[in-house]
């Protein structure tokens, strides 16, 4: 696992910079506005979540996945690496919108606590949902109809939060964070976890599929 | 002695294409050449080794065990080079080694440096600016840097230069001095595979025509020239395949016979391959 954490780290700083750019801006731009920004603050979370996949498209590409077959990792470690990978960059990039969050919040006055909790909640079980649906797609199916899952998933995500909270993006009291009882919140992180740890034992279970054969 | 690989009855089957009933032995200390054309199962051969492709029927033993018994244990002992190097082009040589140090339990960096620097392999350049040659060292020298007991190299001279070919060669003779390590050498490249293998394996169209020692396989057949008439005399049963051509005849024949007035010369496994495989598609 450790070696497979290596490789996809060095992929990442190859390939991934962009991504990195993207997550400062969104944030710069979240910590600029005059108060909070759903969208700016949920946007590099969201796509965070799709490192992994990114990733796993590089080495489909670049032969590794044949190649590693030859290699002593077993189903565990070639499938749990990109798990464990896309939560470590979501931690990471969570505690770093959370801080733009807080430092938002104190120019405006106070931190609410509750409102950080509750935008934490939500942003974390957000953002392991991409992985949640993409990784098996991908893993089992190929790059290219796991980018069809992906997109079908935007889609549904865009229809979803429009739902949820049409009035999202002006500011901290109209965050779904402040909408949603924490309560709720807590339930979606709990639901996403639990979705993130049934899509790992379901690829895992099922890989490689199709790319078996 | 032991057998490094034992294959039986191993099939697939793919839509157009069935790798039928294949047996393969290889002992220990042995180097075993699978010939075969683009196509003929080489590969698929490989991957269901590896348990990269989930075979229909048959039974894969990898050093005395089943291939699917715990096959990260089992892939410790293996140094495999398929015939695309599929190290990520970022990547460093330095970097491959410390990935690999982090891979494999036996892992010897003493021994990735010695090999590097005896090719001349520069590790700082990043796998995508490397040649396909230097590429392909890259993959040999990790496959060889953590003791494995059987190499699965699967084309892994084509497309290189005599000279680094000629290398690799090296490497893989200094390999197989050892008496408990073994080899399975997959190419097209025949003459590559006549200079190093013990044992010989011919595949065609994903069946097995033969595997034998291969030197009992050369000096069991000749090439005998001579006119038409006279080839067409030969006894058709010791005769495996005929050529004629409007400046004479020639005939992959088994030496064990009266061969009369026409001229003999030693076969080489790419003519024996060829003829076979003429034959076996008339």
């Amino acid at each position: 696992m450790k070696a497979l954490l290596m490789k996809d780290l060095y992929m990442a700083k190859k390939y991934c910079w962009s991504y990195a750019i993207i997550v400062v801006a969104f944030l710069a731009a979240a910590l600029a506005g005059s108060s909070s920004n759903l969208l700016f603050l949920a946007y590099p979370c969201l796509m965070t979540g799709m490192i992994p996949t990114t990733l796993l498209a590089y080495d489909e590409r670049l032969g590794w996945t044949t190649y590693s077959g030859g290699l002593p990792y077993n189903k565990t470690q070639l499938v749990g690496e990109k798990y464990l990978l896309g939560l470590l960059f979501e931690l990471v990039v969570l505690a770093l919108t959370l801080g733009c969050f807080v430092l938002s919040q104190g120019r405006s006055g106070g931190v609410d606590a509750r409102a950080l909790f509750g935008l934490g909640l939500l942003l974390f079980a957000a953002a392991l949902l991409p992985g949640a649906v993409q990784l098996p797609a991908m893993l089992l199916l190929g790059t290219e109809r796991g980018r069809i899952a992906c997109m079908g998933f935007l889609a549904l995500l865009l229809v979803g939060s429009m739902a949820l909270s049409p009035q999202s993006v002006s500011g901290v009291q109209s965050t779904p964070g402040v909408t949603l009882s924490l309560p709720i919140l807590a339930g979606l992180a709990a639901a996403a976890i639990l979705l993130y740890a049934l899509s790992f034992l379901f690829s895992r279970s099922r890989y490689p599929g199709k790319l078996k054969d | 002695m032991n057998n490094a690989l034992e294959i039986r009855g191993l099939r697939k089957q793919f839509p157009g294409f069935t790798l039928q009933d294949l047996d393969l032995t290889l002992p220990q200390g042995c180097v075993l050449g699978l010939v075969g054309e683009n196509g003929a199962g080489k590969s698929t051969t490989f991957r269901l080794i590896l348990g990269q492709l989930a075979k229909d029927g048959g039974s894969v033993r990898i050093l005395g065990r089943d291939h699917l018994d715990n096959p990260a244990a089992i892939k410790e002992e293996l140094g495999v080079v398929p015939d695309e190097i599929g190290l990520p082009g970022c990547l460093t040589g330095k970097q491959v080694a410390r990935i690999m140090a982090a891979t494999f339990r036996n892992w010897e960096n003493k021994t990735f440096l010695d090999l590097s620097r005896r090719l001349a392999l520069p590790l700082d350049k990043p796998v995508s600016a490397l040649s396909k040659g230097n590429r392909m060292k890259l993959g040999i020298t990790v496959a060889l840097s953590h003791r494995p007991k059987l190499l699965l190299l699967d084309e892994a001279t084509s497309g290189l230069d005599p000279v680094v070919r000629d290398q690799v060669m090296e490497l893989l003779e200094d390999f197989t001095r050892q008496e408990d390590h073994a080899v399975l050498f997959s190419s097209h490249i025949v003459s590559d595979l006549e200079r190093i293998c013990d044992y010989v394996a011919f595949l065609h169209k994903g069946r097995l025509l033969l595997c034998e020692e291969k030197d009992v396989l050369l000096g069991r057949y000749c090439l005998a020239r001579g006119t038409a008439e006279a080839i067409l005399r030969l006894d058709p049963a010791k005769v495996l395949h005929r050529r004629l051509t409007p400046f004479g005849a020639e005939a992959l024949v088994l030496r064990e016979q009266d061969l009369g007035g026409l001229q003999t010369g030693p076969v080489t496994l790419e003519e024996l391959f060829v003829l076979m495989v003429k034959e076996d598609e008339a």
